[in-house]
């Protein structure tokens, strides 16, 4: 009876996660950076405008309530360097920035440095307001990726490559 | 001898074995028993207790591995730091737990710098000079509360060292509309005060311009102040406007001796109020310009209460390679038995431009007070150029060599070269 009960809920919540993402094959065939954000994210798309902005900090909340939580690889990875690429900063001025911005009470916290892209997909899963950058080819199923500038990665014309 | 079948018996018992197991399987398979069903929930029960534990060992086991501000080893890499990763110092190592941030959990980044000048024309002085050892401590309480303190630790003319607890501020973030600190903060005059705070090496000059001296230091401006202070967006679209509003006790005014700040007791049963408005439009990134106006009442021992108005404006520009800051302000001090406003202006304008790791700047300042002014009799009018050049060594050093005039009202000029080695930790 309860391993039934088991089996049951563990199904729907599959079917329930399921249903939350958009990854595609064609993304799992592609080299691109994808943009993550957790499936319960209303937002579907950013212009490339916002995602500088929340890269620098300027923009720190979702919809102007919930807080946003970047989630970067390491410094030397290539999901690192093609998202701090389209800001123009480079690491250390990226560390100078947030680090400024905590300093002066702004934020309260910095971005958080995953080693993995998996992690980096885990942390999307279980945080409401996390962002992160995820080579393509290693999406999860479970993960809403975003459009940027109206695109998804593997389309022709997505800026995150 | 062998046959080509095994012995009969042994096949027949077999045979017998083999339909009794597979009914039973079959079974079992469609009817689980009450101790099946025991069985499997037990197992559920210990393997649901095993990975609580599991968890709080992993939880026990985060501060000690991956809570330092500034070491930005990931989690995995920072118990076995390998010698080729690069040491990414900048990003706080924030310890990850399932809901993605681990709350409560403290955070200590440190700033200092050391020195040495050579100040000729008034009294001459050639010394090295230890600055300010500052801890900067932040915690994450929740999504919406967090801490913020910051401690320096410093000797002042007479050598003697002292610690002051320059900022202690507990701060409510619940959207980008409303930032409510309470505590010790610095106010939100202009914009040199709140954007470099205690930290020599987030500057880029030397020293902060005299407009923002720390009142320990001379300054004239209440840099530092007690109470709530609240900030956040406007909603305004491209125009990127955003409030300032802050009460506090305001400085202290009865005897020159007095600590200027008032930490725990309020001379006056007057406060401090300061309202202001900043615009920051979103295309332009790193452009601020900003008005406020702060008013207090000072209450002086053996005279009349004395009015103070601050008006302060400011126009900068950031970025990675530019930075041009320009700030004025007029303080207005009204004796309230002669009803006489004496104002004092007093600015600053900045200008460096980054090539690789240098970063050559100048600084003009300008004060000019009444010499008959209630406050600030001993400031008179001071002005000069400083220029310098800024050298980051490393991520987390600088080095600066600079030389300032500073002109004074009927008092000689005084030169000053100085050398600062800036850190961060």
């Amino acid at each position: 009876m309860k391993t039934t009960l088991v089996l049951v809920i563990a199904f729907a919540a599959s079917v329930s996660t399921a249903t939350a993402q958009n990854v595609t094959p064609a993304m799992k065939s592609s080299n691109d950076v994808a943009v993550v954000v957790n499936a319960n994210n209303p937002v579907s798309d950013l212009s490339i405008g916002d995602l500088d902005q929340i890269i620098r900090g300027d923009r720190r909340f979702w919809n102007g309530k919930s807080n946003i939580t970047i989630y970067m690889r390491e410094r030397g990875a290539r999901e690192r360097e093609i998202a701090l690429a389209k800001t123009k900063l480079n690491d250390s001025e990226f560390k100078r920035l947030w680090g400024g911005l905590v300093f002066r009470g702004m934020a309260n916290a910095e971005p958080v440095t995953v080693p993995s892209n998996g992690l980096a997909s885990q942390c999307v899963r279980d945080s409401n307001g996390a962002l992160a950058f995820v080579v393509a080819h290693d999406l999860p199923s479970d993960v809403k990726v975003l459009k940027i500038d109206g695109k998804l990665p593997g389309e022709p014309g997505y800026p995150l490559r | 001898m062998y046959s080509r079948f095994p012995h009969p018996m042994r096949f027949a018992f077999a045979l017998l074995a083999g339909t009794l197991m597979f009914g039973a399987t079959a079974y079992a398979q469609q009817q689980p028993t009450a101790e099946d069903v025991a069985a499997l929930t037990r197992r559920i029960n210990e393997l649901e207790a095993r990975l609580k534990a599991v968890e709080g060992q992993q939880n026990a086991a985060k501060p000690a591995s991956a809570d330092t501000f500034n070491a930005n080893q990931p989690q995995s890499t920072a118990q076995t730091p390998s010698r080729s990763q690069p040491m990414d110092m900048g990003m706080s190592t924030h310890a990850i737990s399932p809901d993605g941030l681990s709350f409560g959990q403290m955070k200590i980044r440190g700033f200092g710098d050391v020195g040495w000048h050579d100040t000729t024309g008034g009294l001459r002085q050639d010394t090295f000079a230890l600055g300010q050892f500052d801890l900067f401590i932040t915690s994450r309480l929740s999504d919406t509360t967090s801490i913020l303190a910051e401690t320096v630790v410093e000797a002042d003319q007479t050598n003697a060292v002292g610690i002051d607890l320059e900022r202690l501020l507990l701060q409510y973030q619940p959207n980008e509309y409303l930032n409510l600190s309470l505590g010790r903060y610095h106010t939100a005059i202009g914009y040199y005060n709140t954007a470099y705070h205690h930290s020599a090496w987030m500057q880029t000059a030397l020293g902060r311009p005299f407009m923002f001296a720390f009142e320990d230091g001379g300054g004239i401006l209440p840099v530092h102040n007690v109470g709530v202070s609240a900030t956040g967006k406007i909603p305004s679209g491209a125009l990127g406007l955003h409030y300032i509003a802050e009460l506090g006790n305001g400085r202290a005014s009865r005897t020159p001796l007095d600590e200027a700040v008032q930490n725990v007791v309020d001379e006056n049963l007057h406060k401090s109020v300061n309202f202001g408005f900043l615009v920051k439009p979103p295309a332009w990134s790193g452009f601020e310009g900003g008005f406020d106006v702060y008013h207090d009442r000072l209450t002086p021992l053996g005279a009349a209460p004395i009015g103070e108005n601050i008006y302060a404006g400011h126009i900068v520009y950031v970025s990675s390679v530019w930075e041009l800051l320009n700030e004025a302000a007029f303080i207005a001090h009204t004796p309230e038995d002669t009803h006489r406003t004496f104002y004092t202006p007093i600015g600053y304008t900045q200008l460096s431009r980054r090539f690789g790791s240098y970063r050559p700047y100048f600084r003009y300042q300008y004060v000019n007070a009444n010499v008959v002014e209630p406050v600030f009799s001993d400031v008179q009018m001071q002005h000069g150029p400083s220029f310098g050049l800024r050298y980051s060594a490393t991520e987390y050093t600088a080095l600066k060599v600079e030389y300032g005039r500073n002109m004074i009202r009927n008092q000689p000029a005084t030169n000053t070269v100085g050398l600062q080695a800036s850190f961060t930790f």
